[in-house]
């Protein structure tokens, strides 16, 4: 006999293609203040705009992993049932088993959709700090650059003001360089995700040759939130 | 299968090619053009009749160039070359998808630009006769559909391999596109519709990664054509806002029904 799931109903009831994006966010201490506001206000923004779109809607995914401590603070669900919460500073930076952690639940979730017989887009993994690891990175390194050979997973990397340590971003985002956000622009960047995932989300088909070789994308510009130095 | 079952009407001595096509809303907001590009004939003798569709890339900077000339010169290779060896389908194929990728490799060089920018998938299906044998044949590479309706109802030939991602594909233009081009043929003495269509149509009629046609919906393309109902409804349909929400790009569909001026 099948077994009856909740997940099962939510693949049977939305059977659209789903992109998944998970947030992996640094809310260590150093994020306390005006940068955690600052984050958590984006992130009333992404909800706000995703739900606007009538096709994202029900098909961007959205999960989130905080750290430190590493916490799934959001499984995946789907936009339009997505609700931002409040985000809390809370300990150190352990950057590479938060990367893990979002890694194996990007896999978790491939293999929900593929048993469930629903589509999937390129899952994107937004890693966002604003320091350096407090953990060894070497793992996570290992299983970044193995995500992006093997097509896993499109893995972006951010820094959120001067002490993001952009080296470590760069070895843990191997297949682009990473981008430092302007100031405190988390309401841009949100907006900007918001956008290319809602283009994402519809078929403009491109190749997976061009994928694999890092051929840049056609999303829109990043200029109003962040410079790549 | 119901209403749609295609069993007890009569296997047609003459095909018609019906086609619709609408430009996908995102293209028409963006006051984009249809990159989509189909292209349909039979030989003079009516002996084999030919569909391509084929769907230039939405990431690709030249689409509706690319779809448009790949149509183009597989449609002119298919009637050159089918004729002279009509049971060797899978020697007529390659040969036909690689006079199509030719085309594309000169106008890219002509144009000083790079073969990424006319990126398109191009599907082909048709029926030949071979003495005296009706064959289906089928082949493609990229996504879209290839849908057959017989007397056990209709399904997917010619199912390209799916990479991972919904919308990543591997196209005419890739390097590796020679290992990737899906063939079928078969004897289709039954044969009642026959339907190629590009990843906009495929969202909605076609379910299971490409493998599973909705009866229901080619059902009923074939009943409204075969009662003589006006091609231009496909069209309606295609455009219709339920159909904006499965998928925002261009549709294309063509198909092969008995033509009705032959039919008893």
């Amino acid at each position: 006999m099948t077994e009856l799931t909740a997940e099962g109903l939510d693949f049977a009831v939305n059977q659209e293609p789903r992109c998944p994006c998970v947030l992996v966010l640094d809310v260590s201490g150093s994020m306390s203040g005006e940068p955690i506001r600052a984050l958590n206000e984006g992130l009333a923004t992404l909800q706000a705009t995703l739900r606007e779109d009538p096709i994202a809607r029900s098909r961007v995914e959205l999960a989130i992993v905080t750290f430190g401590p590493v916490r799934i603070a959001q499984d995946f669900v789907v936009a339009d049932e997505f609700v931002a919460q409040q985000l809390h500073v809370d300990g150190s930076t352990p950057m590479g088993e938060a990367l893990i952690a979002a890694l194996d639940l990007v896999e978790t979730r491939k293999q929900a959709y593929r048993d469930n017989d629903v589509n999937y887009y390129r899952p994107w993994v937004w890693l966002m700090t604003d320091g350096a690891p407090t953990d060894k990175i070497d793992a996570a390194q290992e299983r970044a650059a193995d995500a992006e050979r093997q097509g896993r997973a499109s893995i972006y990397g951010i820094g959120v003001g001067d002490d993001a340590d952009m080296t470590t971003l760069a070895r843990l985002s191997p297949g682009r360089p990473p981008l430092r956000l302007k100031g405190l622009a988390f309401q841009e960047m949100f907006r900007w995700l918001s956008k290319s995932q809602s283009q994402r989300s519809r078929s403009s088909n491109t190749s997976e040759v061009d994928v694999l070789q890092h051929q840049p994308l056609a999303l829109p510009p990043v200029d109003g939130w962040a410079s790549t130095t | 299968m119901g209403q749609h079952d295609l069993t007890g009407t009569p296997a047609p001595a003459r095909w018609a090619a019906v086609a619709a096509q609408v430009t996908g809303p995102a293209h028409a907001q963006a006051g984009g053009e249809c990159e989509d590009s189909f292209a349909a004939a039979s030989t003079a003798d009516g002996e084999h009749c030919f569909l391509v569709v084929a769907d230039g890339a939405g990431s690709a900077a030249r689409a509706s160039t690319g779809s448009r000339l790949a149509a183009r010169a597989a449609l002119h290779a298919l009637l050159l070359h089918a004729p002279q060896a009509p049971a060797d389908w899978e020697t007529v194929a390659r040969a036909v998808f690689t006079t199509a990728r030719d085309a594309l490799v000169l106008a890219a060089a002509a144009a000083g630009g790079e073969l990424r920018a006319l990126h398109t998938t191009l599907l082909v299906a048709g029926v030949v006769q071979v003495g005296d044998e009706r064959r289906l044949v089928a082949a493609g590479i990229g996504d879209g559909a290839i849908v057959v309706g017989d007397a056990s109802g209709f399904r997917a030939v010619a199912v390209t391999p799916r990479g991972e991602y919904a919308n990543e594909t591997v196209f005419l233009t890739d390097g590796r596109f020679a290992d990737r081009i899906a063939l079928h043929v078969e004897s289709a003495p039954d044969l009642r519709a026959l339907a190629v269509m590009s990843d906009g149509v495929e969202a909605l009629a076609v379910e299971g990664r490409g493998t599973r046609p909705v009866a229901g919906f080619f059902g009923k393309l074939v009943d409204h054509l075969a009662e003589g109902g006006d091609p231009q409804a496909i069209s309606q349909v295609l455009s219709s806002d339920r159909a904006a929400l499965q998928s925002d790009d261009d549709k294309t569909l063509l198909m092969l029904v008995p033509d009705r001026r032959t039919e008893p």
